[in-house]
């Protein structure tokens, strides 16, 4: 095991590098992502899975004769395999000044969704399936091809980003329909607490076809604020003051984020969206690793499109 | 006054509450990602910094104007409601009366509602002789009560008395002012320099119209046919800039006996004369607008005029026995209409005559006076109210001129009279000359009244003057005058400034008087209230947490 990352190392520095590498061998192992790769389309083609037979006509291509079937039946039965396609992965990348929130101990919530969204990436290109990158306030919007050097240009985009302004989910939400050339999954990277742009810019993709995954980022504060009594509180977006009573108001906090996050979750729910909630501080490969395992990136998650 | 010396300390107290500012000001601010639930559970919300800082402020310094204010009432500042002591000069002049007489007493009420209760009030009315009505002291009711008795006079105000009577009043007071409520009618000129309290004027009836009798008088005239006849002068006045016209009735006894009309230049006066030929009692003059406009004062529309009384009818000859002269004055009495004449020796002269009698000395004059008019016939001696000169003999007895113009002289002809002794008399300042000789006045009238008197020094021996027609002439003459039937008389009218409403220009050019703010409370009182509402109001913002 490498050593642990520390909050400020770049993207593209070696320990992040290894991380992607080893993220790339450890998805193969993985029974959901050794399927994936290809994924298969509705469409008859060329690919490896059968999904019906019948019988041969001149001119269909005798790899596809299905020989067994001639042993038992002698009658010249072709395989009909569904055509395979590379999986269109969008990574929304929420870069409002709320995603710069961090600690001295914890990287800002803004590095570990580029991060994450660098390990998704891995995994994608490792399959040569293509990503594109958007960000939900200032940053660049591109499209690149499977391999490592999609991969790299992906890293060069994600390594110089920064938090600041507001949160423009819906607006970016729309671009992605347009840059991903077709549907495919797409990935909002965000803390948000902007639940109404979230879930719009999530219905927006879903209406264009695209199966979407919620990763919700969020610091260790803003799970449970301690000692937030009688503090005087300003939005990093808005710069909007708010008071805290004297006492009480952790527990106050704590009820109202459980029922901002079981909104949230049915809200994802309604709309077929996956909810992966990510701490800051957790390592970042195993938060992609544990999208794996929930089937992000998967054929099975695929399905749909 | 306000630098007392614990209210020093007192402003001391405002330093901590500077610097709970300044440290609050210092208050640390946790940036969040988001106020998302925060919002939920806030005590206060503010949408920027900026909003909160400025919100803050006006906190901070409300919460220092109401400590302000706490220490500043505490101190018991005198100020702009500490007592004063106030005279209200209220012009009664006869140009007040009318419309104006109620406008005069309901501003002076108007005016002692603006004091408060701790101001001392004077209420002073200006008339011919001003008075104090009330005061100066704090009892609203009695000076509520003189304010409503406020009347106009008959006459002019003396304001400049009536000033420095306020300005007395005030000698020594504390925040002493005098506050003149006018019409405007009567200078003032310099009066007020002088004054140590400041004055302001409060004008009241002005833009008035008025018309009225300024002066209504009888005479005798030189030319009379009778003693009865007599001549009335009556003088209408206006007031304002524009003409007037009006209508002038002459009223005796009651009954009309001319009517004139007359046209009135704004701010000016019209004679009219009449000839009256019946004898009365009372004359007067009524003069009424004709022209629609108005009439501010009723009481100079009539003027009345009593005329004198009838010609004596009793008589008291006082004559030394078988005086050569009394018989002649007897006769010409009698000729005069005198019907009842008593004699008396000089020693048992009365001291006082009946009403309606007159005295006639002849001779020697009794050594006491004799109470009532009277004529003197040759008196060399006794009590005889002008001094007597030395006898005149022959070279100085011509005659040398004769006042025509004198009742007393009226158709008196001593052109061609031999007179060869005479008595004259040295006269006093008010004393008239009648009759002139080259050695002194012979005949000579004097005195007012009761105590009229006529002198005549013509010796009876030495002169021919008792056989003329013009001796019981004389005696008629001196009858009438010493009745006063005869006598110039002027009606009692209000004075021509005060019908024509003149305007002072020094009072005309004075600001308006602005009535003070009625403080219903002392400012101590009142920075208390005003402290006490501001400290509720940040304290309840600081519960509410609106204030941090």
């Amino acid at each position: 095991m490498s050593a642990p990352l520390g909050p400020d190392d770049p993207l593209l520095g070696a320990g992040v590098a290894e991380r992607l590498a080893r993220l790339s061998l450890l998805a193969q192992r993985l029974p959901e992502a050794r399927r994936r790769g290809q994924r298969r389309t509705r469409r008859i083609g060329h690919g490896t899975d059968a999904i019906d037979e019948r019988a041969y006509e001149p001119g269909d291509d005798p790899r596809r004769i299905d020989w067994s079937a001639f042993a038992r039946f002698e009658r010249l039965l072709v395989r009909v395999v569904a055509d395979e396609a590379p999986l269109r992965l969008g990574l929304l990348l929420d870069t409002s000044a709320s995603m710069g929130f961090g600690t001295m101990d914890t990287p800002t919530k803004l590095t570990q969704a580029c991060r994450v969204a660098a390990g998704l990436a891995a995994v994608a290109a490792g399959a040569e399936d293509r990503v594109a990158l958007t960000c939900a306030g200032p940053g660049p919007s591109l499209r690149v091809a499977g391999g490592a050097r999609g991969l790299g240009r992906l890293l060069g985009a994600l390594a110089p980003l920064t938090a600041s302004g507001p949160t423009r989910l819906a607006a970016a939400a729309r671009g992605m329909r347009g840059l991903l050339g077709g549907r495919g999954l797409v990935v909002v990277l965000s803390d948000l607490w902007d639940p109404d742009g979230a879930l719009a810019a999530a219905d927006a993709l879903r209406g264009a076809g695209h199966e979407v995954v919620l990763a919700r980022v969020l610091s260790s504060f803003e799970r449970r604020p301690d000692g937030i009594d009688g503090l005087t509180l300003e939005d990093a977006e808005t710069g909007e003051l708010v008071t805290l009573p004297p006492s009480g108001a952790l527990e106050r906090y704590l009820a109202a984020f459980a029922a901002h996050e079981a909104a949230l979750a049915e809200g994802a729910r309604a709309l077929g969206a996956l909810l992966l909630p990510i701490d800051a501080a957790e390592p970042f490969d195993a938060v992609v690793l544990r999208a794996l395992e929930r089937g992000v990136l998967s054929r099975r998650s695929a399905a749909g499109c | 006054m306000l630098m007392r010396p614990w209210l020093v300390v007192g402003l001391a107290l405002l330093v901590p509450i500077l610097i709970a500012f300044l440290y609050r000001t210092q208050d640390r601010v946790a940036s969040v990602p988001s106020t998302l639930l925060f919002r939920q559970i806030a005590l206060v919300r503010a949408r920027t910094r900026r909003l909160r800082d400025l919100l803050s402020r006006l906190a901070f310094f409300a919460c220092l104007a109401g400590v302000a204010a706490l220490v500043l009432a505490a101190a018991e500042p005198r100020g702009i409601d500490d007592p004063r002591t106030i005279v209200i000069v209220a012009d009664v002049s006869a140009s007040m009366g009318g419309a104006t007489e109620r406008e005069l007493r309901d501003q002076v009420q108007r005016l002692l509602r603006t004091t408060n209760g701790r101001d001392m009030v004077a209420l002073v009315a200006a008339g011919a002789r001003p008075r104090v009505l009330s005061g100066p002291s704090g009892d609203a009711t009695a000076l509520a009560d003189a304010a409503r008795a406020l009347t106009a006079e008959r006459g002019e105000a003396d304001l400049g008395a009536a000033l420095r009577l306020a300005d007395a009043l005030l000698d020594g007071a504390y925040r002493p002012r005098i506050w003149l409520v006018s019409d405007g009618g009567r200078p003032i000129h310099d009066e007020t320099l002088a004054l140590a309290a400041p004055l302001r004027v409060l004008r009241v009836g002005a833009d008035r119209d008025n018309v009225g009798v300024a002066v209504l008088a009888a005479r005798a005239p030189l030319d009379a046919a009778s003693d009865e006849e007599r001549e009335v002068l009556a003088t209408v006045v206006a007031s304002g800039g524009r003409a007037r016209h009006v209508s002038l009735v002459l009223e005796a006894d009651g009954v009309e006996l001319a009517r004139r009309s007359l046209e009135v230049p704004g701010g000016a006066s019209v004679e009219a004369t009449f000839r009256l030929r019946v004898a009365a009692r009372e004359l007067a003059a009524r003069v009424t607008p004709t022209d629609g406009g108005a009439d501010a004062l009723p009481s100079d529309d009539v003027a009345r005029l009593a005329l004198g009384a009838a010609r004596a009818q009793r008589a008291v000859l006082v004559a030394p026995e078988a005086h050569p002269a009394a018989f002649f004055a007897e006769r010409a009495l009698r000729a005069a209409g005198i019907a009842a004449i008593t004699r008396y020796a000089p020693a048992d002269a009365p001291r006082a005559l009946d009403e309606g009698a007159i005295a006639v000395v002849v001779g020697a004059a009794p050594a006491h006076r004799i109470g009532g008019p009277t004529l003197f016939l040759d008196a060399r001696t006794g009590a005889i109210p002008v001094a007597i000169g030395a006898p005149l003999g022959a070279g100085a007895t011509a005659l040398r001129s004769i006042d025509r113009a004198h009742t007393l002289a009226r158709g008196v002809e001593l052109d061609g009279a031999t007179i060869a002794r005479a008595t004259p008399v040295e006269l006093g300042p008010r004393d008239e000359a009648i009759v002139e000789l080259d050695g002194g006045t012979v005949l000579a009238a004097g005195g007012a009244g009761g105590d009229r008197w006529v002198f005549l020094g013509v010796d009876p021996t030495g002169s021919d003057l008792v056989l003329r027609v013009a001796f019981p002439v004389l005696v008629a003459n001196a009858v009438a005058a010493l009745s006063g039937a005869a006598d110039e008389r002027v009606a009692e009218t209000l004075p021509r400034d005060e019908s024509a409403l003149a305007a002072s220009a020094a009072l005309a050019s004075a600001p308006p008087l602005r009535e003070p703010f009625p403080w219903p409370v002392g400012l101590p009182f009142a920075l208390a209230g005003l402290a006490a509402v501001v400290l509720s109001l940040e304290g309840l913002a600081y519960l509410r947490g609106y204030a941090r």
